[in-house]
């Protein structure tokens, strides 16, 4: 399967996703990216099987007093292409840490 | 009260989304909403974001084909467009009766001085005169109108062998053809009928009988010698006492010749004596108002010193290369002049098309959607390469205002296919005026080498 070359917006939201950050509103917190553009590069990403997408179930969301969340995984091409796009952009892997805690 | 505001903007967005699509969008965009409103102050910004979104999807839910068609991304998927438009916009200008009469003399004598007239505030293309109406007019009319005619649409049953055929017909005033300078011989002591080419062919018989009358044809017309509203196979022709005699209803035309010392006006009121104190209110048009080259112009020229003061025109620094043969320059150029002339084509037989269906002359509105199609081919030039003419993509922002005295900030896009990077200054200052292209050299072309990877980063 032939790597996908990704603009660095969608280089930054992959790295997220693979750093713990799940759900759309954690991803625009720690990429600083606005609404408008995290989104519709979540549907891009998923549209070209990067990543796919799951809500979560509503006992768990209930039992931490909130909406439940969808949540947005890598697939092993994302994890594939997002190996590559760590190789040609190094920085990213310093611009987005691992997540220390995964909750609001 | 916030809330409901942006609960109402994410539901309002919602209806771009395409309807098997929505409730799941809706959800995750006010489950989010959730987040945004205990994090930070700026959710009214966070729910903007989300007709950008839908659009997205929206957009994403057209045929793939059709999409690209629309993004006119490919020099030849631009041109083909506009080319439709234009042959559509002909099409339809030398179609439809309005435009046609402006675009192609009719063969009538003096058409300028012709003139249609209505009653009761109708337009002129609409049937609102009765008979009775009409011989009023004809009585007091003189001091404006050298000659009128009338004309009241009906269905004609003609007897041909054993058979009765229905035909497209008018009952119209025996002056109709003259006053037009349509020349037909008057047949004395007989009714008269005039005939289409075509009804010519179909019955082939001088002498026939319409619905019941026996009458004969006194002249045949070419199929498309008819360009006043309605559309007709034959005309029967009457004197004063057959007009009086038809029935108020269905309403009829009325056309008139104006006198020659009228005033140069779109249209004017006449008004007809009925009873003590009471007058029949007439408007006259006249129908065949040849394209003005002087608005076309003034048109163009207005909109042009509008985009001169409001836009940017130059294209931006591309600096010259040589393993860049001139052909592809000229390319570029051709390709901007051949989407300036189609788009003159669009608006031209356009605005015709308008006036022919809406029946408002060419405007002060005219000159905006001028100006902004020629603002629209300049804007789609600057951002497609020089190289392929394809439309740049994946838009990057760089930098922050506070950057400003240190190094340039705006927006980067690229060539998918990898010619070069164009870098467009979010402000002008003196050392980025205009955009500027930078090429990219064989080197880089490992980056483009997957065609799929293009469309994912786009």
């Amino acid at each position: 399967m032939g790597e996908k070359s990704l603009s660095h917006t969608a280089a930054m939201i992959l790295q997220a996703i693979g750093a713990g950050f799940f759900y759309g509103f954690s991803i625009m917190e720690t990429t600083g990216l606005p609404s408008g553009t995290v989104y519709p590069a979540l549907r891009r990403l998923e549209r070209d099987g990067l990543i796919r997408s799951q809500w979560e179930k509503q006992s768990a969301a209930d039992a931490a007093l909130r909406p439940p969340r969808k949540y947005y995984k890598l697939t092993t091409s994302g994890a594939a292409t997002l190996e590559a796009a760590q190789e040609r952009y190094p920085l990213l892997a310093r611009l987005i840490p691992q997540a220390q805690e995964q909750d609001v | 009260m916030t809330r409901r505001l942006h609960l109402r903007l994410l539901r309002a967005a919602s209806w771009i989304v395409p309807r098997d699509e929505r409730a799941d969008w809706l959800a995750e965009w006010t489950a989010e909403l959730w987040y945004v409103e205990r994090k930070c102050a700026r959710a009214t910004d966070f729910c903007l974001g989300a007709f950008r979104d839908a659009w997205w999807l929206r957009r994403y839910a057209l045929n793939p084909t059709l999409r690209h068609i629309l993004r006119l991304e490919t020099p030849r998927q631009c041109l083909t467009v506009l080319t439709a438009a234009a042959a559509l916009a002909v099409f339809f200008a030398f179609h439809l009766p309005g435009a046609r009469n402006a675009l192609v003399a009719p063969p009538y004598r003096n058409p300028g001085t012709l003139m249609m007239i209505s009653t009761n505030g109708n337009p002129p293309d609409k049937a609102s005169v009765t008979a009775g109406k009409y011989l009023s007019l004809a009585a007091g009319g003189g001091h404006w109108l050298t000659a009128v005619a009338f004309y009241q649409p009906a269905e004609m049953h003609v007897r041909w062998g054993t058979q009765t055929v229905a035909i497209r017909g008018a009952r119209a005033s025996d002056g109709l053809f003259d006053l037009l300078g349509v020349p037909i011989i008057h047949v004395p002591h007989r009714p008269e009928l005039v005939v289409t080419e075509s009804t010519w062919r179909r019955f082939g018989e001088r002498g026939l009988l319409v619905d019941g009358r026996r009458v004969e044809v006194a002249a045949i017309i070419a199929n498309d010698a008819w360009r006043l509203p309605g559309s007709f196979d034959a005309w029967l022709l009457l004197d004063e006492s057959g007009l009086a005699a038809l029935p108020a209803v269905p309403e009829g035309f009325v056309i008139g010749r104006g006198r020659p010392n009228l005033p140069d006006r779109a249209f004017w009121h006449i008004l007809i004596p009925k009873s003590e104190g009471q007058f029949y209110n007439f408007v006259c048009m006249r129908p065949f108002q040849p394209v003005s080259v002087v608005t076309v112009v003034g048109l163009i020229f207005a909109s042009c010193m509008i985009l001169l003061g409001t836009a940017s025109l130059p294209f931006g620094n591309y600096p010259i290369r040589r393993h860049f043969p001139r052909s592809t320059r000229i390319r570029r150029w051709l390709f901007l002049w051949v989407k300036l002339s189609l788009v003159l084509v669009i608006l031209i037989f356009g605005a015709l098309d308008q006036v022919a269906v809406i029946g408002t002359p060419i405007s002060q509105v005219g000159v905006v959607v001028f100006f902004l199609a020629f603002r629209w081919v300049i804007t789609d030039q600057k951002k497609r390469c020089p190289i392929c003419l394809r439309v740049l993509a994946n838009p990057v922002r760089i930098g922050r205002p506070s950057q400003t005295f240190l190094e340039w900030y705006g927006t980067e896009l690229m060539c998918t296919e990898g010619h070069g990077l164009l870098h467009v200054a979010e402000t002008t200052t003196s050392y980025c005026v205009r955009q500027e292209w930078t090429y990219l050299d064989s080197s880089w072309s490992g980056l483009f080498s997957d065609a799929a990877g293009q469309t994912a980063a786009r």
